[in-house]
């Protein structure tokens, strides 16, 4: 896990999203580590709010597991 | 000027059910997400044959039986609904004719969704004292069920029928004290029919409800020297379960209160805040009130009811 990955972990807790902390890799899908997709919503606006981003609704729909969302982060704030 | 306020709410809740634990499983859905997050059990259905002016009718004739209202007292009679029986006329004109009411009476239509009812407040109130009115009747009446589509899993699970009748009058058991009325029409996309069906875009609606709605009722308590912590109950828009508990967390107040009461009727549109206020009217605990509701347009509406003292 990368620091990047840490920051979706700290958006995760930040929005008091509950998820399986032991099966947690950030490769896996959103859903396979206990996150459903409303969960999913509230990550989304975590991140967007605290990094100043948006995602547009295509995009977003496309980003199944936290590191793709980590990565299009980044792309945003590069 | 007499004080015009809430007097009572009448409903009617269809009998017909349809279960979410069976389309869970077509769509593969848990079951502890269906009851946790989304909060809808099964689905107030209108019968076949009822139509959106029948629903209303009968949540008006409730309102008359229960008040023992007197047909020729009703000055005006607006009703909430974006889902007519028909384009021309006017479901307000339909209800008007089926209960006998005087030609004298006020009777129009208002299009808006989930904010309906709040905007609705706003608007029969303002023209009552306008008119010198002592005896109105909101209705709303929005029966998704005549433009769901079955297959859209975003959609299906989440709404219900139902109507309800609130008697506006100079007796109120609530007062209102302050309104908030705001639109954002650059974003009316969100939530719209695309031939005759019904479509959202639910991620946006999510973003805009629980970014909006907290800062739209702090400014509104704001108005009247008052913080969160002073208000007893906080009756909102029941879009889910999950977006009342995340605009509680972020108003800072516990869930309890909080109702929430979509769990055997869904989504009912502008019908869910007064299905709960017409509990929380004869709940002496209940003093100050703040609704909310937000949605099509998109739109949002907030105000803030206080129980009369004598009640």
């Amino acid at each position: 896990m990368t620091m990047n990955d840490q920051r979706i972990i700290d958006a995760l807790q930040g929005a008091a999203i509950d998820y399986d902390g032991e099966k947690f890799s950030p490769d896996l899908r959103f859903r396979d580590i206990g996150i459903d997709s409303l969960d999913v919503m509230s990550l989304f606006l975590a991140i967007e709010e605290k990094y100043g981003v948006k995602f547009a609704v295509t995009e977003a729909d496309a980003i199944k597991t936290p590191a793709e969302l980590s990565r299009a982060l980044d792309r945003k704030l590069s | 000027m007499k004080v015009l306020g809430i007097k009572a709410i009448a409903a009617y809740v269809p009998e017909g059910r349809a279960s979410n634990l069976t389309l869970a499983k077509r769509f593969d859905m848990d079951e502890s997400f269906l009851t946790g997050k989304i909060g809808v059990i099964e689905r107030a259905i209108k019968a076949i044959d009822q139509d959106t002016s029948d629903l209303a009718f009968l949540a008006l004739d409730r309102l008359m039986q229960q008040q023992a209202l007197n047909a020729d007292s009703i000055q005006a009679l607006v009703v909430v609904t974006q889902n007519p029986d028909r384009n021309i006329p006017h479901v307000s004109a339909q209800v008007h004719g089926r209960a006998d009411l005087a030609e004298a009476c006020v009777v129009f239509d208002i299009s808006l969704g989930c904010s309906g009812y709040v905007y609705g407040l706003a608007v029969i109130r303002s023209l009552m004292q306008a008119q010198g009115l002592e005896r109105g009747v909101l209705i709303t009446a929005d029966p998704y069920s005549k433009i769901l589509d079955p297959e859209d899993r975003t959609t299906t699970l989440l709404f219900g029928d139902a109507a309800t009748a609130t008697l506006i009058d100079t007796d109120p058991v609530w007062e209102i004290e302050a309104f908030s009325l705001k639109s954002r029409g650059k974003d009316w996309a969100a939530i719209r029919t695309e031939n005759g069906k019904f479509e959202m875009d639910g991620r946006s609606v999510f973003n805009f409800a629980v970014t909006t709605i907290p800062g739209d009722v702090n400014a509104l308590l704001a108005s009247v020297d008052m913080t969160p912590d002073e208000v007893d109950r906080y009756i909102l828009h029941q879009g889910s379960r999950f977006i009342v508990k995340s605009i509680a967390d972020r108003l800072r107040q516990p869930l309890e209160k909080f109702p929430i009461e979509i769990e055997h009727c869904g989504n009912t549109v502008s019908s869910t805040i007064p299905l709960i206020a017409e509990h929380l009217l004869h709940d002496r605990s209940a003093r100050t009130v703040v609704l909310s509701g937000f949605g099509v347009g998109l739109s949002w509406a907030s105000c803030l009811c206080r129980r009369t003292d004598t009640k």
